[in-house]
């Protein structure tokens, strides 16, 4: 509560204490936005952090031995990450459901397993930025343009191309739309906003290495999706504030923010599954039919 | 580092040997990975919360013998029982209430991991975080000689271990009467309802047993690792179950079997050949290109199903 | 000729679900292909709409081979299908449903910058696909429902939105899978009106059914199928009195004492 009085009394104080906090949250906040991005699209791709991994990496290493200035490098990385999606999404994008999951994982693994075993990377070791800085202006800058973008697509022939995907790609196939094109765009453009948001992460520190990218961080921006739900293009928003600031609302249990992470996740699945889900409320969908020889 | 890698590091033995390591590291592998592919085959969820299971297996078994003064197999079973009830416990409150509302599988996924965090964190906050090993000469502290080579026997009952296990629950779910209602309702639930088998019960069943097989191989890791932690189902072994039981196709138990001791050699193989620190990426190359590549997997279970 | 099939198969292992059909629907008509279960219909509408692709035989459309094309490619070019199950984009309003399906028909790239900005003329042609799509929903008369989530439409209702976003492909020719399947009759009486309408205004259809009285009031020509195979083609009336076709529907005692002309 503390957290919430200070915020109101003394924005200043508040933003001084909690600067990197802060900086931290629209980092979750883009990557939950590109973890949105393909949600919409009906694909649950957890592949995410390892693009960040791709767009932090690239952008650290562009500026320590290119002597680039970490803005541009940032936008190098960003789209590094996208050129990297379109030869992993082709086959991928193939797969659906636990498959797709899997094997996005498996190339999270896969991003990370290369890192440690590329000496320029400084494999275990990570890197070291001399010169990071923790302004909040890039980051919740681009979030306010990534959102404006977002909201305005929705509407669009790309939106709701994207939306008769996920909810029936038979159907939006049936009706002229490339399924495997738009999923790819998707994706693509969800390991760039990644690969941005990763950029843009090792900018506010000042050491980068594998340990941000794990399996962990995956599940973390899963339960940030899930929390806000895909409903709106708020909700990642809220999701990951509200989650990558809990710990600090809730110092005194600081210790079992996993736990309430874990009751939130199985509560909202289970009695609020929109968005994430796309099931209504309680209706069993019947499933689609299956593969074989019909009538 | 997985069982395979850290083997390979330290031992510099001959080639046999390190075979051997891969064996073992195998043989933990593929009995984690039967109780995570019979899930799958009968409900077409990925439980997530399996990992957590093997690192409680591990953590009570030690609770028991270290604070409460257990026998060592006194205490492998009781705490295997606490797993199974676990089981039982991750159907009532991740599966059940998603199957009644008609949830897709994907649901399920997400509540196991929040499972997971949960049993993961509880147990982080209770047991610290520091590594424990178990007291030595607890059990299966000796070893075998056979010529040059060494054989742990904690090595060697996990082998021996995982694949009597595997051989049993093959059995069951091939021959018994038991296993013809849990294939029924891995093939159609809906169908097997109708012809009077409790799905409900079945499925708690599967959850049990996968949960106590998962608890064994916790423990067998543990021991043979001398290492247990509240992260050691995290660190390592939860992804690399999931190469398993893809590259063994998933619902096929003989295909996770297969698939674990592949694993286990390929990882030993190399970091051998390539260096220790590759090893870690080996499982989701394989991994990534057999579904890619080979979507049914080494084996096609009679319940892999393509989503 | 708008759509012409010479000796399409489809194997599915070792069954044979549509052996070498042969079947060519002139433009404007409204062709019915009927048979029994298992007959291959669907699995011949999915070949056609590029579902599936076929083991052997092509597919003309519109003077165009398009075998083994894909179905966006086939919808781009004016090919519109139903589902014999209802799929409709549930979450969507029923109006986005029809929109949605208006997809080929709009420019990709300067709409979705016009509209990310806010261009004016952008603004204007979603208007006019708007007011196009309502008027859609008005002839399959869901007039009132355009703001109703898809899901929550009454069955019959589903039936209809699939028609209205059909149509919403300007489309040559319309394939429809069971269109009245578990429809009341009146809801069919409606429905066979619409057929009918539509096809005195110029469009192609072929009608898969198994209501026979719904396919001999509205078709011109029938086409039955039976394990895979045309066993029959022409007028309805001279179709269904073919003893071959009853024969298949019924076996062969059923067929001496049976007046095909029920509805099943």
């Amino acid at each position: 509560m503390q957290f919430f009085t200070q915020l109101l009394t003394d924005p200043l104080g508040f933003y001084r204490a909690h600067q990197l906090l802060l900086a931290q949250v629209g980092i979750n906040a883009l990557l939950t936005l590109s973890m949105y991005i393909t949600l919409r699209a009906g694909m649950l791709t957890l592949a995410n952090v390892g693009f960040m991994a791709v767009g932090a990496y690239t952008s650290v290493l562009l500026h320590l031995h290119g002597h680039l200035p970490l803005a541009l490098t940032v936008l190098v990385g960003a789209l590094a990450a996208g050129l990297l999606a379109l030869p992993i999404g082709i086959p991928t994008l193939r797969l659906s459901g636990v498959f797709l999951a899997i094997a996005t994982i498996g190339f999270g693994q896969v991003v990370v397993a290369a890192i440690l075993n590329v000496p320029i990377t400084g494999e275990g070791r990570g890197l070291t930025i001399p010169d990071a800085s923790s302004s909040l202006l890039p980051a919740y800058l681009s979030l306010v343009v990534v959102v404006y973008v977002l909201w305005r697509l929705r509407r669009t022939r790309l939106g709701m191309a994207w939306d008769a995907i996920r909810e029936d790609a038979p159907a939006a196939e049936a009706q002229g739309i490339d399924v495997a094109r738009y999923r790819l765009l998707a994706f693509v453009l969800g390991a760039v906003l990644a690969g941005y948001a990763g950029a843009l992460e090792a900018r506010i520190n000042f050491f980068i290495d594998t340990s941000l990218y794990s399996f962990q961080r995956v599940v973390g921006v899963l339960v940030f999706a899930v929390f806000g739900g895909i409903g709106r293009v708020a909700g990642p928003l809220v999701g990951s504030a509200t989650l990558t600031a809990l710990p600090e609302i809730i110092r005194f249990a600081r210790q079992y923010r996993d736990t309430v992470y874990g009751v939130i996740l199985i509560a909202l699945v289970i009695f609020r599954p929109r968005g994430l889900i796309g099931g209504r409320t309680g209706r069993a969908r019947p499933a689609p039919p299956r593969e074989r020889a019909p009538s | 580092m997985g069982p395979g890698a850290a083997l390979a590091a330290g031992v510099t033995g001959s080639l046999p040997a390190q075979a051997l390591n891969g064996i073992f590291a195998g043989s933990i592998y593929a009995l984690f990975a039967v109780g995570y592919t019979l899930v799958f085959g009968v409900l077409d969820i990925l439980n997530l919360a399996h990992s957590a299971v093997f690192m409680l297996g591990a953590v009570f078994a030690y609770g028991l013998v270290v604070a409460v003064g257990v026998p060592f197999w006194l205490a492998v079973l009781l705490a295997t029982l606490a797993c199974a009830a676990i089981g039982f416990g991750i159907e009532l409150v991740a599966f059940r209430p998603l199957r009644r509302r008609g949830a897709p599988p994907i649901g399920a996924l997400l509540t196991s991991i929040g499972l997971a965090l949960i049993f993961v964190n509880l147990t982080e906050v209770r047991f610290g975080a520091n590594s424990q090993r178990f007291p030595e000469r607890v059990a299966l502290s000796g070893a075998l000689r056979l010529g040059s080579l060494v054989l742990p026997d904690a090595k060697v009952a996990s082998l021996v271990l995982s694949l009597a296990l595997a051989a049993a629950l093959g059995y069951v779910v091939r021959r018994t009467r038991t296993g013809r209602a849990i294939r029924a309702v891995a093939e159609n639930p809906k169908a097997a309802q109708l012809m009077g088998i409790d799905v409900d019960a079945v499925i708690a069943w599967t959850l049990v047993v996968s949960s106590a097989l998962g608890a064994v191989a916790g423990i067998l890791y543990g021991l043979s690792q001398a290492d247990v932690n509240p992260f050691m189902g995290r660190d390592q072994i939860e992804l690399k179950g999931l190469a398993v039981i893809v590259l063994g196709g998933m619902g096929s138990i003989p295909g996770a079997v297969l698939a674990g001791y592949l694993l286990g050699l390929a990882e030993v193989a190399a970091a051998v050949f390539l260096g220790s620190n590759i090893s870690s990426g080996v499982a989701f190359a394989m991994l990534f290109v057999a579904l890619v590549a080979v979507p049914g997997g080494l084996l096609r279970g009679r319940t892999a199903r393509r989503v | 000729m708008i759509l012409q099939l010479s000796g399409v198969t489809r194997r599915f292992g070792g069954v044979t679900a549509v052996d070498g059909v042969d079947l060519d629907v002139a433009e404007g008509e409204l062709c019915g292909l009927i048979g029994p279960n298992g007959s291959g219909k669907t699995t011949l509408i999915d070949l056609v709409s590029g579902f599936q692709p076929p083991d052997a035989g092509g597919v003309t459309f519109g003077g165009e081979a398009v075998t083994g094309w894909p179905p966006h490619r086939l919808a781009a070019r004016g090919l519109a299908r139903t589902f014999q199950r209802v799929r409709l984009f549930g979450e969507l309003s029923v109006l986005d449903n029809v929109l949605v399906g208006m997809h080929a028909r709009t420019r990709p790239w300067t709409g979705e910058l016009g509209r990310l900005v806010g261009l004016p003329s952008a603004g204007a042609a979603a208007r006019r696909r708007e007011d196009e799509a309502r008027s859609l929903l008005e002839r399959v008369g869901l007039t009132g429902m355009e703001d109703r989530p898809a899901a929550g439409l009454a069955y019959g209702q589903q039936r209809r939105l699939e028609i209205a976003r059909a149509l919403a492909l300007s489309p040559r020719l319309v394939l429809l899978d069971e269109p009245v399947a578990g429809m009341n009759p009146s809801e069919v009486g409606r429905l066979a009106e619409l057929f009918a309408q539509l096809n005195r205004e110029g469009l192609t259809m072929l009608l898969v059914e198994h209501h026979l009285r719904l396919v001999v009031e509205v078709c011109s020509r029938v086409a039955v199928l039976n394990y895979g195979r045309k066993i029959a083609d022409g007028p309805p009336g001279r179709v269904l009195e073919d003893p071959a076709v009853a024969e298949a529907y019924l076996g062969k005692a059923g067929a001496a004492d049976q007046n095909l002309g029920q509805a099943p």
